[in-house]
C-alpha cells in the first residue's frame, strides 16, 4: 500500500502543495491531474524520493520511504521528459548503462528483447543525438520492459506519451495493460486521455488547492 | 546481500566504461584542451620574451598554470550534460551510493584528460627548455596534481549545476581551491631544479590529493542530491 | 487559509521572535560599538606610543588587526550558520549567512587596503606577497564565490544550499590553503623584511587594540542584525504579494 500522509512541499515562500493526503491504488493505475504548475512533476519526484519532504510522509507498506530508500528505489522505474539518455551513446549502450547503473546484469539478448517490445530493435545502434524526440521517448520507455525480470513494482511516469506516434502508443498501451495484470502499480501524469482504458484512481491537485482556498 | 561490495565495484567499473565511451566519442574536446594549454604557454612566452634564462625561472609555473587553466573549461560539461539529460535522476533511482559514481566520474575524467597530456608533455618540455633530469618529476607531479584538480574540479562543477552563467563562475570557485596543489606541485619541480630534496613537497602533494580523494566524492554527491531536489 | 500558509507562518514565527529580541539589542549595540571605536581611535591615534621601528605607521594596526580578525571570524560564523541551514534547514540560518557574507567580504577588503597602506612605509611598495596578506586575498575570493554562487540561480532559494556547501568546503580548505601559502612563503623567503606581526605589543597599545576589536565585533553584529531584518521584511513583502495574487486568482 502506498500512502501520502500530509505531504507538504514548498520552495522558499511559495507553497507548491501542502497537507496532501491520498491513498494510491496498489496495485493499480493512479493518475495525477492538475493545471500547469500545480506541482504534478514535483509530486511524482517526491514519491520517487528525489525531493526531501519538509513535513509529512510517503508510506509504503507501513514504512516511510525516506528511511528505506535503497529498498524503495529497487522497486521503481522513473521516466520523465528528460529521458536520461546520453547523446553520445547509442540506444543499446544507453540501455546497457542504465541496467548496470541499476545494479542489474545485462545480456545482449535481454536488451534486444526489451528493444523489440517497443519496436526499437532496428534502431539499437543509432546515436541518441541522431534520434527524434519520439524515438528518444521510446528508448527511455523500453526500460519498463525490465520490470518483469527484476520485480519492479512501480512505474513513475511523467507525460510518457509525449512525442510518441500512434503505433508506439498502441504498443505502450499494451505494456501498461500487461503491467497492471501482473499486479504492478503505475503513477503517472498525462494529458493523453486515450492512453489507458483501465479503471484508475485520480489525485487531483487543483481540487486540493480549491479545498484549501475555502 | 553478501556481494554488496563487489556490486559497488561493478557499478564503479561500468560507470568508468560509460564515461570513457562518451568521452572518446567527443575526442575533439581533448584536442581543444591540449591546444588551449599550448596557447596559454605560447601567450606566456610571447609576454615574457624569448629569453632562455627568464623562461627557465618560470617554466614550471607556466606548465602548472597551463594545466589548471586548460582543465577548467571542460569541467562544467562533464556534469552539466548528465544533469540536463536526466541521467542524474536515473542515478537517484539506483541503490548504489552516488559517492561511488562520483568517484568513478573523477577518476575517468582524470584518466581521459591526463593521457593526452602525458603524450603532449614532451612538446611543452621542449618549448620551455626543461632539463632532462627534471622531466620524470614533472610528469609524476602533473599526474598526481591533475587527479587532485579533477576531484576539486568536479566539486566545482557540481556546485554550479543548474546555475545561470555557471561557466563564468566555475573558475572563481575552483582556482582558490587548487592553490595548495599548485604550490606543492611547483615546489617539487623547483626543488629538483635547485638540486634540493623534493620529498617533503611531494609528500604534501600526495597527502592533500589523498584527502581530496576521500572527501570530494561526498561533497559532489551531496551537491548533486541538492540539485536533483530542486 | 490558515493551512496553506501554515508553513510561511511557521517560519515567520521564529523570525518574529528574532525581531523582538534584536529590536532590544539594536540601539545598545550601535551606541556601545560607536563609543568603543571612537575611544579606540582616540587612544590609538593620539595616546599610544610610536613603534621604535615603524614610527606612526604602526597606528594602522588598530584598524588592520581587528578587520583581519573579523574577516576570519565572520567566515567561520558563515560556515557554522551554513551547517545549521543544511542540517536543520532553518530558513533564518540562510538569511544570516547571506547577511554575514558581504560584511565579511568588506572586512577582508579593509584588511587588504590597510595592509597595503601599512606596507608602503614599511616595505616601500603598496603590495608585498606576504603570507598573511596573500591568505586574506584568497579568503576574499571565498567570500566572493559564496556571494556570486548564492545569487547565480533563477530562484534565490535554489542557490542557498549549494552556496552553503561552498562555505563549508571553504572552511575545510582554508587551513590547507593557509598552510600551503605559509609554506610557499618560507620557500621563497625574500631578503629579510619586516613581518606584519613584527612590533612587540606594548601594554599601552593593548588598550586601544582591545577597544577596537570589541567595537568592530559589536558593530558588525549590529550590521548583521540590520541586514537580516531587512531580508526578513523583503520575504514578508514577497509573501504578501503572493497572497494578494492568489486572492485575485480565486
Amino acid at each position: 500500500m502506498l500512502q501520502l500522509d500530509s505531504v507538504s512541499i514548498n520552495r522558499g515562500n511559495s507553497v507548491i502543495f501542502s497537507n496532501l493526503k491520498a491513498t494510491l491504488n496498489t496495485p493499480g493505475l493512479n493518475l495525477i491531474r492538475g493545471k500547469n504548475g500545480s506541482g504534478k512533476t514535483t509530486l511524482l519526484r517526491t514519491i520517487a524520493g528525489f525531493i526531501p519532504i519538509e513535513s509529512g510522509k510517503v508510506i509504503y507498506n507501513r514504512k516511510d520511504i525516506t528511511f528505506r530508500k535503497n529498498e524503495w528505489v529497487k522497486k521503481i522505474i522513473y521516466v520523465d521528459s528528460h529521458n536520461g539518455l546520453s547523446e553520445d551513446l547509442t540506444v543499446f549502450e544507453n540501455l546497457e548503462a542504465w541496467l548496470n547503473m541499476k545494479g542489474w546484469s545485462s545480456s545482449k539478448q535481454k536488451v534486444t528483447e526489451a528493444l523489440k517490445s517497443l519496436d526499437m530493435d532496428k534502431y539499437s545502434n543509432i546515436y541518441i543525438s541522431k534520434c527524434s524526440e519520439g524515438l528518444k521517448k521510446r528508448a527511455a520507455l523500453v526500460r519498463l520492459y525490465f520490470s518483469y525480470i527484476f520485480e519492479v513494482k512501480f512505474w513513475l511516469l511523467d507525460e510518457p506519451s509525449n512525442g510518441l506516434d500512434q503505433a508506439s502508443i498502441l504498443l505502450f498501451k499494451k505494456m501498461i495493460t500487461n503491467f497492471l495484470q501482473q499486479n504492478g502499480t503505475i503513477i503517472l501524469t498525462t494529458h493523453d486521455k486515450n492512453l489507458f482504458n483501465e479503471k484508475h484512481n485520480v489525485i487531483n491537485l487543483d481540487l486540493l488547492k480549491e479545498l484549501r482556498a475555502k | 546481500m553478501t556481494s554488496s561490495n563487489s556490486s559497488w565495484s561493478f557499478v564503479f567499473v561500468t560507470h568508468l566504461k560509460r564515461d570513457f565511451l562518451i568521452n572518446f566519442r567527443s575526442l575533439i574536446d581533448l584536442v581543444s584542451i591540449i591546444s588551449f594549454m599550448f596557447l596559454i604557454i605560447i601567450l606566456f612566452i610571447l609576454g615574457v620574451g624569448p629569453f632562455k634564462e627568464k623562461l627557465e625561472i618560470i617554466g614550471n609555473a607556466i606548465i602548472w598554470v597551463g594545466l589548471i587553466l586548460s582543465i577548467i573549461p571542460s569541467l562544467e560539461k562533464t556534469l552539466q550534460k548528465d544533469f540536463e539529460n536526466g541521467w542524474f535522476d536515473q542515478l537517484a533511482t539506483s541503490s548504489i551510493p552516488l559517492e561511488i559514481v562520483l568517484l568513478s566520474r573523477s577518476i575517468s575524467y582524470w584518466l581521459i584528460v591526463m593521457i593526452p597530456f602525458l603524450f603532449a608533455a614532451p612538446l611543452f618540455i621542449i618549448l620551455l627548455n626543461i632539463e632532462l633530469k627534471a622531466v620524470p618529476w614533472l610528469l609524476l607531479t602533473m599526474t598526481i596534481g591533475s587527479l587532485a584538480i579533477s576531484l576539486i574540479g568536479l566539486n566545482g562543477a557540481s556546485l554550479i549545476l543548474g546555475a545561470k552563467r555557471g561557466n563564468i563562475l566555475l573558475p572563481i570557485l575552483i582556482i582558490p581551491l587548487v592553490i595548495p596543489i599548485l604550490i606543492f606541485g611547483v615546489g617539487v619541480n623547483e626543488a629538483i631544479k635547485m638540486e634540493a630534496d623534493p620529498i617533503s613537497n611531494l609528500l604534501l602533494l600526495v597527502a592533500f590529493t589523498l584527502i581530496y580523494l576521500v572527501i570530494s566524492p561526498f561533497i559532489s554527491a551531496l551537491l548533486i542530491r541538492i540539485a536533483i531536489a530542486r | 487559509m490558515l493551512e496553506r500558509h501554515s508553513f510561511v507562518i511557521n517560519w515567520l514565527a521564529n523570525p518574529n521572535r528574532f525581531s523582538k529580541l534584536t529590536n532590544k539589542l539594536q540601539i545598545p549595540l550601535l551606541s556601545i560599538s560607536t563609543i568603543m571605536i571612537l575611544l579606540g581611535l582616540y587612544y590609538g591615534l593620539f595616546d599610544s606610543p610610536k613603534d621604535y621601528q615603524q614610527g606612526d605607521a604602526v597606528r594602522i594596526m588598530y584598524v588592520h588587526v581587528p578587520s583581519a580578525w573579523l574577516a576570519s571570524f565572520l567566515f567561520l560564523s558563515l560556515a557554522i550558520s551554513c551547517v545549521f541551514y543544511l542540517v536543520w534547514k532553518h530558513p533564518l540560518a540562510d538569511l544570516i549567512s547571506n547577511s554575514i557574507a558581504p560584511i565579511g567580504a568588506v572586512f577582508s577588503i579593509l584588511t587588504l587596503v590597510t595592509g597595503s597602506l601599512w606596507g608602503k612605509p614599511m616595505w616601500g611598495t603598496w603590495w608585498v606577497w606576504d603570507a598573511r596578506l596573500t591568505s586574506m586575498l584568497i579568503l576574499f575570493f571565498f567570500y566572493l564565490g559564496y556571494i556570486l554562487l548564492s545569487n547565480a540561480f533563477e530562484r534565490k532559494i535554489d542557490g542557498s544550499k549549494s552556496a552553503s556547501v561552498l562555505a563549508i568546503v571553504g572552511i575545510i580548505n582554508l587551513p590547507i590553503i593557509k598552510f600551503s601559502v605559509d609554506w610557499w612563503h618560507t620557500l621563497h623567503q625574500p631578503s629579510s623584511i619586516l613581518r606584519m606581526d613584527g612590533p612587540s605589543i606594548d601594554k599601552e597599545m593593548l588598550l586601544p587594540l582591545t577597544l577596537m576589536m570589541v567595537g568592530f565585533s559589536l558593530f558588525s553584529l549590529f550590521l548583521i542584525i540590520i541586514n537580516v531584518k531587512t531580508k526578513l521584511l523583503e520575504k514578508k513583502c514577497e509573501a504578501l504579494i503572493l497572497k494578494l495574487n492568489l486572492k485575485e486568482f480565486s
